[in-house]
Protein backbone atom coordinates (compact mmCIF):
# COMPACT_ATOMS: atom_id res chain seq x y z
CA UNK A 1 0.00 0.00 0.00
CA UNK A 2 2.53 2.71 0.62
CA UNK A 3 4.34 2.22 -2.32
CA UNK A 4 1.15 2.70 -4.63
CA UNK A 5 1.33 6.76 -5.52
CA UNK A 6 5.57 5.89 -5.83
CA UNK A 7 4.81 3.13 -8.66
CA UNK A 8 1.88 5.15 -10.12
CA UNK A 9 4.16 7.81 -10.79
CA UNK A 10 6.58 6.26 -12.83
CA UNK A 11 4.53 5.60 -15.35
CA UNK A 12 2.44 8.88 -15.49
CA UNK A 13 3.58 11.22 -18.75
CA UNK A 14 6.14 14.41 -18.34
CA UNK A 15 3.51 16.21 -18.46
CA UNK A 16 1.18 15.01 -15.03
CA UNK A 17 4.65 14.79 -13.90
CA UNK A 18 5.42 18.23 -14.16
CA UNK A 19 1.89 19.38 -12.68
CA UNK A 20 2.80 17.17 -10.15
CA UNK A 21 5.90 18.95 -9.66
CA UNK A 22 4.75 22.80 -10.32
CA UNK A 23 2.17 22.23 -7.21
CA UNK A 24 4.84 20.67 -4.56
CA UNK A 25 6.95 23.97 -5.73
CA UNK A 26 3.84 25.94 -5.56
CA UNK A 27 3.24 25.30 -2.14
CA UNK A 28 6.58 26.50 -1.23
CA UNK A 29 5.43 29.95 -1.54
CA UNK A 30 4.23 32.06 1.25
CA UNK A 31 0.92 33.90 0.71
CA UNK A 32 2.56 37.10 2.49
CA UNK A 33 5.58 37.87 0.05
CA UNK A 34 4.93 35.71 -2.83
CA UNK A 35 8.42 34.44 -2.70
CA UNK A 36 9.78 30.79 -1.54
CA UNK A 37 9.63 30.01 2.27
CA UNK A 38 13.27 29.19 3.13
CA UNK A 39 11.68 29.07 6.36
CA UNK A 40 8.77 27.80 6.62
CA UNK A 41 6.53 28.11 9.67
CA UNK A 42 3.38 26.35 10.26
CA UNK A 43 1.05 27.88 12.53
CA UNK A 44 -1.18 25.68 14.57
CA UNK A 45 -4.02 25.93 11.72
CA UNK A 46 -1.92 24.30 9.64
CA UNK A 47 -1.20 27.14 6.86
CA UNK A 48 2.60 27.86 6.52
CA UNK A 49 4.33 31.54 5.84
CA UNK A 50 8.23 32.41 6.24
CA UNK A 51 9.32 33.14 9.76
CA UNK A 52 10.23 36.99 8.45
CA UNK A 53 6.55 37.22 6.91
CA UNK A 54 4.66 35.64 9.72
CA UNK A 55 7.08 37.71 13.02
CA UNK A 56 6.26 40.75 10.62
CA UNK A 57 2.66 40.08 10.45
CA UNK A 58 2.46 39.30 14.45
CA UNK A 59 4.10 42.64 15.26
CA UNK A 60 1.79 45.05 12.77
CA UNK A 61 -1.10 43.01 13.77
CA UNK A 62 -3.88 45.27 15.28
CA UNK A 63 -6.17 42.94 16.62
CA UNK A 64 -6.66 41.67 20.42
CA UNK A 65 -5.78 38.13 19.07
CA UNK A 66 -2.92 37.10 16.52
CA UNK A 67 -5.06 35.60 13.47
CA UNK A 68 -3.75 33.39 10.72
CA UNK A 69 -3.29 35.25 7.67
CA UNK A 70 -4.67 32.95 5.25
CA UNK A 71 -7.87 31.39 7.35
CA UNK A 72 -7.91 33.88 10.13
CA UNK A 73 -8.35 31.53 12.85
CA UNK A 74 -6.64 33.05 16.61
CA UNK A 75 -3.38 31.96 16.61
CA UNK A 76 -2.55 30.67 20.21
CA UNK A 77 0.11 28.18 20.41
CA UNK A 78 3.61 29.60 18.32
CA UNK A 79 3.80 28.32 14.97
CA UNK A 80 6.51 25.73 14.48
CA UNK A 81 9.32 24.91 12.03
CA UNK A 82 8.02 22.82 9.26
CA UNK A 83 11.24 21.02 8.51
CA UNK A 84 9.19 18.76 5.70
CA UNK A 85 9.05 21.77 3.43
CA UNK A 86 12.27 23.17 4.23
CA UNK A 87 13.04 20.16 2.63
CA UNK A 88 11.64 20.29 0.12
CA UNK A 89 13.17 23.42 -0.88
CA UNK A 90 16.91 22.59 0.28
CA UNK A 91 16.22 18.89 -1.78
CA UNK A 92 14.82 21.43 -5.45
CA UNK A 93 17.24 23.93 -4.98
CA UNK A 94 20.22 21.41 -4.80
CA UNK A 95 18.54 19.53 -8.01
CA UNK A 96 18.07 22.76 -9.99
CA UNK A 97 20.80 25.34 -8.74
CA UNK A 98 24.22 25.85 -10.23
CA UNK A 99 27.14 28.31 -9.08
CA UNK A 100 27.33 30.23 -11.75
CA UNK A 101 23.48 31.34 -12.43
CA UNK A 102 23.46 35.28 -10.73
CA UNK A 103 19.50 34.67 -10.07
CA UNK A 104 20.19 31.20 -8.28
CA UNK A 105 23.09 32.93 -6.29
CA UNK A 106 20.43 35.48 -4.83
CA UNK A 107 18.30 32.67 -3.88
CA UNK A 108 20.74 30.77 -1.95
CA UNK A 109 21.88 34.65 -0.09
CA UNK A 110 18.51 35.23 0.84
CA UNK A 111 18.19 31.54 1.91
CA UNK A 112 21.26 32.00 4.21
CA UNK A 113 20.27 35.03 5.92
CA UNK A 114 16.57 34.04 6.74
CA UNK A 115 17.91 30.40 8.31
CA UNK A 116 20.82 33.08 10.29
CA UNK A 117 17.81 35.35 11.15
CA UNK A 118 15.48 32.23 12.53
CA UNK A 119 18.74 30.45 14.05
CA UNK A 120 20.15 33.59 15.81
CA UNK A 121 16.47 34.17 17.20
CA UNK A 122 15.38 30.97 18.59
CA UNK A 123 19.29 30.75 20.31
CA UNK A 124 18.49 33.69 22.11
CA UNK A 125 15.22 32.53 22.69
CA UNK A 126 13.08 35.17 21.15
CA UNK A 127 11.26 33.41 18.39
CA UNK A 128 8.49 35.72 17.53
CA UNK A 129 10.03 38.50 19.71
CA UNK A 130 8.64 36.52 22.48
CA UNK A 131 4.55 37.37 21.96
CA UNK A 132 3.97 33.62 22.87
CA UNK A 133 6.15 33.31 25.62
CA UNK A 134 5.54 36.46 27.38
CA UNK A 135 1.66 36.61 26.92
CA UNK A 136 -1.46 35.23 27.48
CA UNK A 137 -5.00 35.80 26.48
CA UNK A 138 -7.65 36.31 29.10
CA UNK A 139 -10.34 34.33 28.51
CA UNK A 140 -13.87 33.54 29.72
CA UNK A 141 -16.26 30.23 29.39
CA UNK A 142 -19.81 31.42 29.67
CA UNK A 143 -20.84 28.48 28.98
CA UNK A 144 -19.02 26.43 31.55
CA UNK A 145 -18.32 28.87 35.07
CA UNK A 146 -17.63 32.38 33.26
CA UNK A 147 -14.55 33.19 35.19
CA UNK A 148 -11.82 35.14 33.60
CA UNK A 149 -8.91 32.96 33.09
CA UNK A 150 -5.37 33.11 31.65
CA UNK A 151 -5.14 31.26 28.98
CA UNK A 152 -1.75 30.55 29.80
CA UNK A 153 -1.64 28.59 33.26
CA UNK A 154 -6.09 28.84 33.88
CA UNK A 155 -5.53 31.18 36.59
CA UNK A 156 -8.54 33.27 37.62
CA UNK A 157 -7.88 36.89 37.02
CA UNK A 158 -9.91 39.72 38.15
CA UNK A 159 -11.54 41.70 35.37
CA UNK A 160 -10.70 44.87 37.17
CA UNK A 161 -7.32 43.89 38.05
CA UNK A 162 -6.10 43.03 34.35
CA UNK A 163 -4.24 46.21 32.14
CA UNK A 164 -2.48 45.54 29.37
CA UNK A 165 0.97 45.91 30.67
CA UNK A 166 0.13 43.92 33.80
CA UNK A 167 0.63 40.16 33.82
CA UNK A 168 -1.10 37.48 35.29
CA UNK A 169 -0.53 36.77 38.95
CA UNK A 170 0.38 33.19 38.48
CA UNK A 171 2.32 32.65 35.41
CA UNK A 172 3.42 35.98 35.03
CA UNK A 173 2.76 36.29 31.12
CA UNK A 174 1.64 39.55 29.93
CA UNK A 175 -2.01 39.43 29.58
CA UNK A 176 -2.08 40.67 25.72
CA UNK A 177 -6.10 41.23 25.50
CA UNK A 178 -7.35 42.58 28.09
CA UNK A 179 -6.83 46.46 29.15
CA UNK A 180 -8.77 46.31 32.05
CA UNK A 181 -11.61 47.95 33.63
CA UNK A 182 -10.61 51.78 34.06
CA UNK A 183 -9.70 53.03 30.56
CA UNK A 184 -13.09 54.58 30.05
CA UNK A 185 -13.63 55.71 33.52
CA UNK A 186 -16.68 57.68 34.60
CA UNK A 187 -16.91 59.86 37.33
CA UNK A 188 -20.31 60.31 37.27
CA UNK A 189 -20.95 56.50 37.75
CA UNK A 190 -19.22 56.71 41.17
CA UNK A 191 -20.16 58.86 44.03
CA UNK A 192 -17.69 61.52 46.08
CA UNK A 193 -16.41 58.59 49.01
CA UNK A 194 -15.99 56.22 46.27
CA UNK A 195 -13.86 58.14 44.04
CA UNK A 196 -11.71 59.48 47.02
CA UNK A 197 -11.16 55.91 47.97
CA UNK A 198 -10.27 55.31 44.21
CA UNK A 199 -7.61 58.17 44.28
CA UNK A 200 -6.08 56.81 47.33
CA UNK A 201 -5.97 53.53 45.93
CA UNK A 202 -4.35 54.69 43.35
CA UNK A 203 -1.69 56.59 46.07
CA UNK A 204 -0.45 53.57 47.76
CA UNK A 205 2.33 52.65 45.07
CA UNK A 206 3.88 56.83 45.27
CA UNK A 207 3.66 56.28 49.02
CA UNK A 208 5.38 53.36 49.49
CA UNK A 209 8.09 54.70 47.17
CA UNK A 210 7.86 58.09 48.45
CA UNK A 211 9.06 56.82 51.99
CA UNK A 212 11.42 54.92 50.55
CA UNK A 213 13.39 57.01 48.36
CA UNK A 214 12.96 60.11 51.29
CA UNK A 215 16.44 59.94 52.43
CA UNK A 216 15.12 61.21 56.00
CA UNK A 217 12.88 58.44 56.55
CA UNK A 218 13.31 55.67 58.79
CA UNK A 219 14.19 53.03 56.63
CA UNK A 220 14.79 50.52 59.37
CA UNK A 221 11.00 51.04 60.70
CA UNK A 222 10.05 51.00 56.66
CA UNK A 223 11.47 48.09 55.62
CA UNK A 224 10.26 45.75 58.07
CA UNK A 225 6.60 46.41 57.21
CA UNK A 226 7.54 45.99 53.67
CA UNK A 227 8.82 42.76 54.59
CA UNK A 228 5.99 41.23 56.65
CA UNK A 229 3.60 42.67 53.86
CA UNK A 230 6.00 40.69 50.94
CA UNK A 231 5.48 37.51 53.04
CA UNK A 232 1.73 37.57 53.06
CA UNK A 233 1.21 38.19 49.59
CA UNK A 234 3.70 35.86 48.83
CA UNK A 235 1.82 33.43 51.09
CA UNK A 236 -1.87 34.51 48.80
CA UNK A 237 0.43 33.80 45.97
CA UNK A 238 -0.44 30.16 46.70
CA UNK A 239 -4.22 30.50 47.31
CA UNK A 240 -6.42 30.72 44.41
CA UNK A 241 -8.65 33.39 44.69
CA UNK A 242 -11.54 34.76 42.49
CA UNK A 243 -10.90 38.30 43.06
CA UNK A 244 -7.67 39.83 42.90
CA UNK A 245 -7.01 43.13 44.95
CA UNK A 246 -4.78 45.64 43.19
CA UNK A 247 -2.05 45.32 45.84
CA UNK A 248 -1.95 41.83 45.15
CA UNK A 249 -1.24 41.36 41.73
CA UNK A 250 1.18 44.65 41.52
CA UNK A 251 3.17 42.69 44.40
CA UNK A 252 2.99 39.56 43.15
CA UNK A 253 4.15 40.29 40.11
CA UNK A 254 7.40 41.90 41.44
CA UNK A 255 7.39 38.86 43.99
CA UNK A 256 7.98 36.18 41.39
CA UNK A 257 11.35 38.11 39.90
CA UNK A 258 12.71 37.13 43.23
CA UNK A 259 16.15 38.50 41.62
CA UNK A 260 14.94 42.56 42.37
CA UNK A 261 16.38 44.73 44.86
CA UNK A 262 13.60 46.50 46.90
CA UNK A 263 14.47 49.49 44.88
CA UNK A 264 13.06 47.37 41.78
CA UNK A 265 10.49 46.40 43.39
CA UNK A 266 9.06 49.99 43.82
CA UNK A 267 9.73 50.90 40.35
CA UNK A 268 7.55 47.96 39.01
CA UNK A 269 5.02 49.25 41.78
CA UNK A 270 4.99 52.46 39.85
CA UNK A 271 5.20 50.81 35.97
CA UNK A 272 1.36 49.71 37.85
CA UNK A 273 0.81 53.21 38.64
CA UNK A 274 1.56 54.70 35.87
CA UNK A 275 -1.06 52.65 33.80
CA UNK A 276 -3.45 53.21 36.75
CA UNK A 277 -2.95 57.07 36.08
CA UNK A 278 -3.43 56.62 32.10
CA UNK A 279 -6.80 55.37 32.93
CA UNK A 280 -7.68 58.98 34.26
CA UNK A 281 -5.42 60.56 32.02
CA UNK A 282 -6.46 60.95 28.38
CA UNK A 283 -2.76 59.80 27.18
CA UNK A 284 -1.55 60.63 23.67
CA UNK A 285 2.31 60.78 24.37
CA UNK A 286 2.86 57.43 24.02
CA UNK A 287 6.02 56.63 21.99
CA UNK A 288 7.60 53.75 23.09
CA UNK A 289 6.62 50.67 22.03
CA UNK A 290 4.41 49.40 24.95
CA UNK A 291 2.78 52.69 24.38
CA UNK A 292 1.52 51.75 21.22
CA UNK A 293 0.99 47.89 21.85
CA UNK A 294 -1.26 49.50 25.21
CA UNK A 295 -3.18 51.95 22.97
CA UNK A 296 -3.99 48.91 20.60
CA UNK A 297 -5.25 46.48 23.45
CA UNK A 298 -7.27 49.53 25.11
CA UNK A 299 -9.21 49.84 21.86
CA UNK A 300 -9.37 46.62 21.59
CA UNK A 301 -10.42 45.63 24.99
CA UNK A 302 -14.18 46.81 25.04
CA UNK A 303 -15.71 43.94 22.81
CA UNK A 304 -13.64 41.82 25.01
CA UNK A 305 -15.25 43.09 28.88
CA UNK A 306 -19.06 42.54 27.20
CA UNK A 307 -18.68 38.92 29.33
CA UNK A 308 -18.28 40.71 32.61
CA UNK A 309 -21.62 42.27 34.45
CA UNK A 310 -21.86 45.77 35.18
CA UNK A 311 -22.54 43.86 39.33
CA UNK A 312 -19.31 42.28 38.72
CA UNK A 313 -17.43 45.12 38.42
CA UNK A 314 -18.97 46.79 40.97
CA UNK A 315 -18.35 43.97 43.38
CA UNK A 316 -14.74 43.71 42.49
CA UNK A 317 -13.84 47.56 42.75
CA UNK A 318 -15.72 47.51 46.33
CA UNK A 319 -13.37 44.71 47.43
CA UNK A 320 -10.45 46.73 45.92
CA UNK A 321 -10.79 49.46 47.91
CA UNK A 322 -11.84 48.39 51.20
CA UNK A 323 -8.34 46.25 50.48
CA UNK A 324 -6.58 49.65 49.95
CA UNK A 325 -8.07 51.27 52.73
CA UNK A 326 -6.33 48.90 55.11
CA UNK A 327 -2.94 49.08 53.82
CA UNK A 328 -3.53 52.89 53.83
CA UNK A 329 -4.40 53.02 57.62
CA UNK A 330 -1.40 51.33 57.95
CA UNK A 331 1.13 53.51 56.04
CA UNK A 332 -0.62 56.07 57.87
CA UNK A 333 0.47 54.87 61.40
CA UNK A 334 4.10 54.70 60.34
CA UNK A 335 3.64 58.30 58.94
CA UNK A 336 2.99 59.40 62.49
CA UNK A 337 6.41 58.47 63.22
CA UNK A 338 7.56 61.42 61.52
CA UNK A 339 9.08 59.82 58.50
CA UNK A 340 7.37 60.20 55.45
CA UNK A 341 5.54 63.66 54.82
CA UNK A 342 2.42 63.18 55.38
CA UNK A 343 1.53 66.81 53.44
CA UNK A 344 3.28 65.75 50.42
CA UNK A 345 0.90 62.77 49.78
CA UNK A 346 -1.55 64.87 50.50
CA UNK A 347 -0.88 66.84 48.42
CA UNK A 348 -0.02 64.25 45.78
CA UNK A 349 -3.79 62.58 46.18
CA UNK A 350 -4.89 66.73 45.00
CA UNK A 351 -3.00 66.72 42.34
CA UNK A 352 -4.62 63.65 41.13
CA UNK A 353 -7.31 65.03 40.93
CA UNK A 354 -6.51 67.96 39.27
CA UNK A 355 -4.71 65.86 36.74
CA UNK A 356 -7.97 63.81 36.59
CA UNK A 357 -10.10 67.04 35.43
CA UNK A 358 -7.30 68.96 33.69
CA UNK A 359 -5.19 66.37 32.18
CA UNK A 360 -2.43 68.09 32.60
CA UNK A 361 0.29 66.57 33.70
CA UNK A 362 3.00 69.34 34.33
CA UNK A 363 0.90 70.01 37.51
CA UNK A 364 2.02 66.17 39.01
CA UNK A 365 5.56 67.79 38.68
CA UNK A 366 5.09 70.55 41.01
CA UNK A 367 4.33 68.39 43.88
CA UNK A 368 6.91 66.07 44.00
CA UNK A 369 10.18 66.24 46.30
CA UNK A 370 13.21 66.54 44.57
CA UNK A 371 14.21 63.30 44.50
CA UNK A 372 15.63 61.68 41.76
CA UNK A 373 14.11 58.63 42.09
CA UNK A 374 10.81 59.80 41.94
CA UNK A 375 11.00 62.00 39.06
CA UNK A 376 12.42 59.11 37.03
CA UNK A 377 9.47 56.69 36.97
CA UNK A 378 7.01 59.39 35.48
CA UNK A 379 7.16 59.00 31.98
CA UNK A 380 5.19 62.18 31.27
CA UNK A 381 7.42 64.50 33.60
CA UNK A 382 10.15 65.09 30.89
CA UNK A 383 12.06 67.89 32.76
CA UNK A 384 12.81 64.94 35.54
CA UNK A 385 13.82 62.70 33.69
CA UNK A 386 17.29 61.94 34.46
CA UNK A 387 16.91 58.24 33.32
CA UNK A 388 14.00 58.08 31.47
CA UNK A 389 12.00 54.95 29.60
CA UNK A 390 14.65 52.79 28.46
CA UNK A 391 15.62 52.11 31.72
CA UNK A 392 12.15 51.45 32.53
CA UNK A 393 11.25 49.38 29.37
CA UNK A 394 14.42 47.48 30.36
CA UNK A 395 13.34 46.40 33.49
CA UNK A 396 9.69 45.51 32.17
CA UNK A 397 11.25 43.12 29.99
CA UNK A 398 13.57 41.64 33.26
CA UNK A 399 10.33 40.91 34.75
CA UNK A 400 8.82 39.63 31.73
CA UNK A 401 12.09 37.40 31.28
CA UNK A 402 11.54 35.74 34.39
CA UNK A 403 8.85 34.30 33.39
CA UNK A 404 10.49 31.90 30.92
CA UNK A 405 11.69 29.88 33.41
CA UNK A 406 8.41 28.79 34.86
CA UNK B 1 11.01 55.64 -2.44
CA UNK B 2 11.94 52.28 -1.08
CA UNK B 3 12.58 49.76 -3.53
CA UNK B 4 9.65 48.23 -4.79
CA UNK B 5 9.23 45.13 -2.82
CA UNK B 6 9.34 41.58 -4.87
CA UNK B 7 5.53 40.95 -4.60
CA UNK B 8 4.27 43.90 -6.10
CA UNK B 9 6.54 43.39 -8.55
CA UNK B 10 4.89 40.25 -8.48
CA UNK B 11 0.91 40.91 -8.26
CA UNK B 12 1.41 43.78 -11.01
CA UNK B 13 3.18 41.14 -13.23
CA UNK B 14 0.25 38.56 -12.49
CA UNK B 15 -2.75 41.01 -13.00
CA UNK B 16 -1.27 42.11 -16.47
CA UNK B 17 -0.66 38.51 -17.92
CA UNK B 18 -3.23 36.79 -16.12
CA UNK B 19 -6.24 39.95 -15.63
CA UNK B 20 -9.37 39.37 -13.66
CA UNK B 21 -12.58 39.83 -15.20
CA UNK B 22 -14.26 42.76 -15.25
CA UNK B 23 -11.51 44.31 -13.79
CA UNK B 24 -8.42 45.90 -15.02
CA UNK B 25 -5.77 47.65 -12.66
CA UNK B 26 -2.57 49.27 -13.92
CA UNK B 27 0.06 50.83 -12.47
CA UNK B 28 1.07 54.64 -13.05
CA UNK B 29 4.06 55.08 -14.85
CA UNK B 30 5.98 57.22 -12.06
CA UNK B 31 4.71 55.19 -9.00
CA UNK B 32 4.36 51.83 -9.23
CA UNK B 33 2.27 51.73 -5.65
CA UNK B 34 0.04 54.08 -7.40
CA UNK B 35 -2.79 51.87 -9.71
CA UNK B 36 -5.73 53.26 -12.26
CA UNK B 37 -8.11 50.61 -11.61
CA UNK B 38 -11.59 50.31 -13.45
CA UNK B 39 -13.97 47.38 -12.54
CA UNK B 40 -17.08 46.85 -14.53
CA UNK B 41 -20.64 46.67 -12.68
CA UNK B 42 -21.83 42.99 -11.92
CA UNK B 43 -24.64 41.97 -14.45
CA UNK B 44 -27.85 41.71 -12.81
CA UNK B 45 -27.03 44.83 -10.57
CA UNK B 46 -28.20 48.44 -10.56
CA UNK B 47 -24.34 49.34 -12.09
CA UNK B 48 -24.63 46.76 -15.03
CA UNK B 49 -23.45 48.12 -18.23
CA UNK B 50 -21.33 50.75 -16.22
CA UNK B 51 -17.33 50.92 -15.96
CA UNK B 52 -16.23 52.55 -12.90
CA UNK B 53 -13.27 53.97 -12.42
CA UNK B 54 -11.00 53.32 -9.13
CA UNK B 55 -7.73 54.71 -7.60
CA UNK B 56 -5.71 52.00 -5.29
CA UNK B 57 -2.63 53.05 -3.66
CA UNK B 58 -0.33 50.66 -1.95
CA UNK B 59 0.60 51.92 1.47
CA UNK B 60 4.71 51.41 2.11
CA UNK B 61 3.85 48.53 5.03
CA UNK B 62 1.91 47.01 2.10
CA UNK B 63 0.76 43.73 2.49
CA UNK B 64 1.02 44.38 6.08
CA UNK B 65 -1.60 46.79 5.62
CA UNK B 66 -4.45 47.30 3.53
CA UNK B 67 -4.67 48.91 -0.06
CA UNK B 68 -6.55 52.56 -0.27
CA UNK B 69 -8.99 51.91 -2.66
CA UNK B 70 -11.39 55.22 -3.76
CA UNK B 71 -13.97 55.46 -5.87
CA UNK B 72 -13.32 58.25 -8.37
CA UNK B 73 -16.61 57.91 -10.84
CA UNK B 74 -19.53 59.09 -8.52
CA UNK B 75 -21.74 55.94 -7.45
CA UNK B 76 -25.21 55.54 -6.12
CA UNK B 77 -24.31 52.79 -3.09
CA UNK B 78 -24.94 52.59 0.64
CA UNK B 79 -21.33 51.86 1.42
CA UNK B 80 -19.83 53.90 -1.00
CA UNK B 81 -19.74 57.71 0.31
CA UNK B 82 -19.67 60.79 -1.79
CA UNK B 83 -16.42 60.95 -2.12
CA UNK B 84 -15.85 57.49 -3.21
CA UNK B 85 -14.40 55.68 0.05
CA UNK B 86 -15.39 52.12 0.38
CA UNK B 87 -17.09 50.77 3.80
CA UNK B 88 -15.44 46.94 3.65
CA UNK B 89 -14.08 45.11 6.09
CA UNK B 90 -11.44 43.66 4.20
CA UNK B 91 -10.33 47.22 3.79
CA UNK B 92 -10.44 48.11 7.22
CA UNK B 93 -10.01 45.50 10.22
CA UNK B 94 -10.30 41.96 8.71
CA UNK B 95 -7.51 42.68 5.92
CA UNK B 96 -4.82 40.09 6.14
CA UNK B 97 -1.75 39.83 4.40
CA UNK B 98 -2.60 36.80 2.11
CA UNK B 99 -5.03 38.99 0.52
CA UNK B 100 -4.09 40.65 -2.39
CA UNK B 101 -5.11 43.69 -4.94
CA UNK B 102 -6.76 41.02 -6.88
CA UNK B 103 -8.86 39.98 -4.18
CA UNK B 104 -9.63 43.50 -3.00
CA UNK B 105 -11.18 44.07 -6.39
CA UNK B 106 -13.02 41.34 -6.39
CA UNK B 107 -14.79 42.13 -2.60
CA UNK B 108 -15.21 45.37 -4.41
CA UNK B 109 -17.25 43.91 -7.47
CA UNK B 110 -19.06 41.67 -5.56
CA UNK B 111 -19.98 44.51 -2.89
CA UNK B 112 -21.49 46.37 -6.06
CA UNK B 113 -23.86 43.00 -6.38
CA UNK B 114 -24.83 43.24 -2.64
CA UNK B 115 -24.97 45.96 -1.55
CA UNK B 116 -25.37 46.51 2.18
CA UNK B 117 -27.27 48.63 3.52
CA UNK B 118 -27.24 47.79 7.56
CA UNK B 119 -23.62 48.69 7.32
CA UNK B 120 -24.05 51.92 5.71
CA UNK B 121 -21.27 54.78 5.03
CA UNK B 122 -23.20 57.01 2.89
CA UNK B 123 -26.52 57.04 5.65
CA UNK B 124 -28.58 58.81 3.69
CA UNK B 125 -28.28 56.46 0.38
CA UNK B 126 -28.76 53.26 3.56
CA UNK B 127 -31.90 54.82 4.34
CA UNK B 128 -33.41 55.16 0.69
CA UNK B 129 -32.07 51.83 0.24
CA UNK B 130 -33.89 50.09 3.16
CA UNK B 131 -37.17 52.72 2.88
CA UNK B 132 -37.64 51.99 -0.76
CA UNK B 133 -35.28 49.90 -2.74
CA UNK B 134 -36.81 49.27 -5.58
CA UNK B 135 -36.53 53.46 -5.67
CA UNK B 136 -32.61 53.49 -4.77
CA UNK B 137 -31.82 50.90 -7.25
CA UNK B 138 -33.72 53.15 -9.91
CA UNK B 139 -31.44 56.02 -8.79
CA UNK B 140 -28.14 53.87 -8.99
CA UNK B 141 -29.12 52.66 -12.24
CA UNK B 142 -29.71 56.51 -13.15
CA UNK B 143 -26.60 57.49 -11.73
CA UNK B 144 -24.44 54.63 -13.51
CA UNK B 145 -26.11 55.93 -16.75
CA UNK B 146 -24.96 59.76 -15.89
CA UNK B 147 -21.60 59.27 -14.26
CA UNK B 148 -20.04 55.68 -15.23
CA UNK B 149 -18.68 54.96 -18.67
CA UNK B 150 -20.35 52.81 -20.50
CA UNK B 151 -19.36 48.89 -21.20
CA UNK B 152 -17.76 48.13 -24.15
CA UNK B 153 -20.22 45.67 -26.36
Amino acid sequence: MGDELHNRLLKQSDGTKDAILYKIIESLVCSICHDYMFVPMMTPCGHNYCYGCLNTWFASNTQKELACPQCRSDIVIIPALNTTLQQYLSFILDRLGSEDDEPFKKLLITKIKEEDDYKLDKEKDTLFEKVFKNSALAVADDSDDGITRCSNCHWELDPDEVEDGNVCPHCNARIRNYAGGHNEFDEEEYSEGELDEIRESMQRPRENRLASANPFANRDNFSSEEDSSTEEELMREHIPQGRWARSHNRSIAVDTSDDEDDEDELEEGEEEMDSDLKDFIEDDDDGDEDGSRRNMVLSALNSRRVIITDDEEEEGQRHITGEEEDHDSDFYEHNDEGFASGDSLDEDRKVVAEVQSSSDSEDRSISYPSSNDVGEKDEHDTEELDDPQPKRQKRFRVVLGDSDDE
Amino acid sequence: MASLPKRIIKETEKLVSDPVPGITAEPHDDNLRYFQVTIEGPEQSPYEDGVFELELYLPDDYPMEAPKVRFLTRIYHPNIDRLGRICLDVLKTNWSPALQIRTVLLSIQALLASPNPNDPLANDVAEDWIKNEEGAKAKAREWTRSFAKKKPE
